[in-house]
């Protein structure tokens, strides 16, 4: 499903994001990226869903060659592949429901289909009682879950979680892992990019550990070791 | 499913154009003022031309002659002087006859023709009256004339003619030279305003580009909307100019036709006669100069 092969970033010669990452996950898994601040974590999230570009190695994520990937091509890639952020990345003068609903505007999907998907997904998340609110009229763990309901609005094979419990008090953070394991239990590749060690060490799932753009670790059930 | 897009691209295009009010205001302002200086050019350049073209009308020379001079002579310097190239017509003016004009034009001035009763001949000439094909050419018709060696011409003047059409010509040539400079300052002025436009709604629409980005929404898509709004400006202040350009012309007819007294001349029917060709073009020109202005501005900062 994802697989990096010798990735390194280089954003000049002296400062490296990444150096020489290698690994691969399957279809299905619920992978815990791990590292502190500044390790790359962002940076891999990135070049994953192609706003960046690799400097060396070769990305594959869902059958797509992140590397040789057109400019033409992104968009169609980023619909196949969730994404959701520490900040929810919210429109605020959009009601909830209108942002999940703004997702599939832009991709042109038709109004009859919008209206049918959107009131479906925000009931995933548990918010079918609160679609009609404004972000700043609901919760930061409500938030973070009407991004994760635009996010799987194209119910898409990965998603990338960067950080999402970053803005979130312990109880709202482990409702959002919980929904990530809900998503993950429907077959959804969840890739779960944090620096929160007890919220890793609770999963009890794959952790990846990222120390100075290199990957120091990898265990099938890990834990949060540096 | 490409008309849902390309709808919904104007719908945001809308939005947008709504949520900066003044900025849009501005900018259709800016763009009625290029179109309309651009049109208030055309109009006096339409004027000028006819203007022009009236008093070039009424520009002939003439080639005064010896009153002994016998018919048979005046005839045949006639005949030479109509063979010549650029020559429309040549009238003879026998002597009495330039005493009638010449009475009838100076009739509201006693002290003349109190002059002319006391002198006991008629004090004129004949005189041969030469309309030229083409008032543009006076030089070379006047050189022509002038080559002309014959014992019946008592006198040749045309200095007043060329002095006279030098000057109108003059007039033209700075009237239109002035109204290009004022039009290509406004489409530079244009060209700036848009792309600043452009390059403010893009970064009022930050977070709502990157969002869009996020979830996958074409280049085009996120680009799109721009460009529609900066269509959608040329459109309105078109149909302002359209609309304000015609009322102003026909509150000007009126002075025209005091001016252009017995002649046909109708600014606004020069400009209703030729609308596709003047509005049309300037429609096109717009559009194509405001989508320039938008693509390179959204070429260069939609990638926020």
């Amino acid at each position: 499903m994802i697989k990096l092969k010798g990735v390194s970033k280089f954003y000049n010669p002296n400062v490296v994001a990444l150096d020489d990452v290698s690994f691969h996950i399957k279809p299905g898994e619920f992978v815990s990226l791990v590292g502190q601040s500044g390790t790359g974590k962002t940076t891999m999230v990135k070049l994953m869903i192609g706003e960046e570009r690799v400097s060396r190695g070769a990305i594959h994520v869902g059958g797509w060659d992140i590397t040789k990937i057109s400019q033409h091509d992104i968009p169609y890639l980023r619909r196949q592949i969730g994404v959701i952020f520490q900040d929810f990345k919210l429109l605020p003068k959009k009601t909830l429901l209108e942002n999940v609903e703004f997702a599939l505007q832009v991709c042109g999907k038709p109004m009859a289909k919008i209206k049918k998907i959107a009131p479906q997904v925000m009931k995933i998340v548990g918010l079918e009682s609160k679609m009609h609110r404004y972000p700043n009229e609901v919760s930061g763990g409500e938030c973070q879950r009407a991004a994760i309901a635009r996010s799987l609005v194209y119910q898409p094979k990965i998603l990338l979680a960067d950080e999402p419990t970053g803005n979130l008090d312990s109880i709202n953070a482990k409702e959002i892992i919980d929904l990530l394991l809900k998503i993950n239990s429907f077959g959804t590749t969840v890739v779960l990019v944090t620096h929160n060690r007890d919220i890793v060490n609770k999963l009890r799932k794959r952790v990846l550990t990222l120390h100075e753009g290199r990957l120091v670790s990898d265990q099938a059930v890990g834990k949060y070791v540096i | 499913m490409r008309l849902i897009p390309l709808l919904r691209i104007f719908k945001f295009s809308f939005q947008d154009i709504v949520r900066n009010v003044w900025l849009s205001l501005v900018t259709v302002i800016i763009l009625v003022l290029t179109l309309f200086s651009v049109n208030l050019l055309l109009a006096v350049k339409a004027i000028s031309s006819a203007a022009v073209a009236t008093v070039k009308e009424k520009v002939d020379i003439s080639l005064y002659l010896r009153t002994t001079a016998e018919p048979d002579k005046i005839m045949a310097l006639k005949a030479r002087v109509s063979s010549l190239p650029n020559v429309k017509e040549v009238k003879y003016l026998s002597q009495e006859e330039a005493l009638v004009i010449f009475k009838k034009n100076h009739e509201a001035d006693p002290q003349i023709i109190e002059a002319l009763r006391e002198l006991d001949k008629n004090p004129l000439t004949p005189s041969l009256i030469i309309k030229p094909v083409d008032a543009n050419n006076f030089n070379d018709l006047i050189n022509a004339l002038n080559k002309i060696d014959d014992p019946i011409i008592e006198s040749r003047n045309f200095e007043d003619h060329k002095a006279m059409l030098a000057k109108i010509n003059d007039i033209t040539r700075k009237v239109s030279d002035a109204g290009f400079m004022v039009s290509v300052i406004f489409i530079l002025i244009t060209l700036m305003v848009i792309y600043n436009t452009v390059k403010v709604a893009i970064y009022t629409h930050k977070s709502e580009i990157g969002i869009m980005r996020l979830v996958g929404a074409s280049n085009w898509f996120i680009r799109g909307p721009f460009l529609a709004s900066s269509l959608i400006y040329s459109v309105v202040s078109m149909i302002i100019v359209v609309t304000g350009f015609l009322v102003f012309l026909n509150l000007l007819q009126p002075y025209l036709e005091t001016f252009f007294m017995g002649y046909n001349f109708n600014i606004l029917s020069y400009f209703t006669s030729n609308f596709g060709g003047i509005f049309g073009v300037e429609l096109l020109v717009a559009l194509a100069i405001n989508s320039l202005a938008s693509l390179i501005a959204v070429s260069k900062y939609s990638h926020v």
